[in-house]
């Protein structure tokens, strides 16, 4: 795909604030005008990519069911740091497949390959 | 070099508003151009003309109107963002049956792709208030 590529890095846990929804909408918006977009999980934004998420019994929306409808907007490239896992005792098999894990070195690859990067 | 910048924090919660602010205006004196300043999630709440700034505090609203009309930056509202917390334009207040037009002129509503034209458009795009 081209156009300039958009690295939209989340770095906050799922709930409680709305930021990270901010970040879900515009990913879908930087898709729906055909710029490549990859999303990044850092930090407290792990959380985001455990799969087991009953959003329903605090009123909002689950983050689990807006990542699993990403790919049919061809938002596709999912990424995990492996540091921030590691720090919150999780594993990459207890989160949803489809993102990939990457380390240190690897994540620095990544930011520098993007054109831009916003953190929500 | 073009700038765009994003705000994503509201006007009094936090510091940002006032660096984007300040930003903007070294933007515009070093001689670049600055192309957008998009508000989203929280940072709406700048082109909420109903809110009544303390008389010994900034006026940023009236900052960011003089600033887009000295220079003609775009100063836009994320629709959505804007919608949920009462910010809205006459054409919204109408759609939503609401009794009130609560934005400011000088800020527009758009959607987010705005702010994905701006990635594209400039050189630079710098977030305040995450």
């Amino acid at each position: 795909m081209s156009g300039k590529s958009l690295l939209l890095v989340f770095r906050r846990a799922p709930y409680g604030r709305s930021l990270s929804r901010a970040g879900y909408d515009l990913a879908l918006a930087a898709a729906a005008f055909e710029q490549p977009v990859s999303l990044l999980f850092m930090d407290d934004g792990v959380w985001q990519l455990l799969p087991e998420q009953h959003a329903d019994q605090i009123n909002t929306k689950s983050v689990a069911s807006t990542l699993a409808s990403l790919p049919l907007y061809d938002v596709e490239n999912l990424y995990v740091d492996m540091q921030s896992l590691d720090a919150r005792g999780l594993a990459p098999v207890e989160l949803r497949k489809e993102v990939v894990p990457l380390d240190a070195t690897a994540v620095q690859a990544l930011m520098h390959e993007h054109h831009q990067v916003l953190v929500f | 070099m073009k700038f765009s910048i994003l705000v994503l924090s509201s006007p009094g919660a936090s510091q940002s508003g006032d660096s984007a602010l300040a930003f903007a205006r070294a933007v515009v004196e070093a001689g670049h151009e600055l192309y957008r300043v998009f508000f989203y999630h929280e940072g709406v709440q700048h082109g909420d003309s109903l809110a009544v700034p303390a008389q010994d505090e900034l006026d940023r609203q009236s900052a960011w109107a003089a600033l887009s009309e000295q220079h003609g930056a775009d100063l836009v509202l994320c629709i959505a963002s804007a919608v949920r917390r009462g910010v809205l334009d006459g054409g919204e207040a109408e759609r939503h049956e609401r009794s009130a037009v609560s934005a400011h002129p000088a800020f527009e509503l758009s959607g987010l792709g705005q702010l994905v034209d701006a990635h594209i458009n400039s050189d630079r795009l710098v977030t305040f208030g995450r």
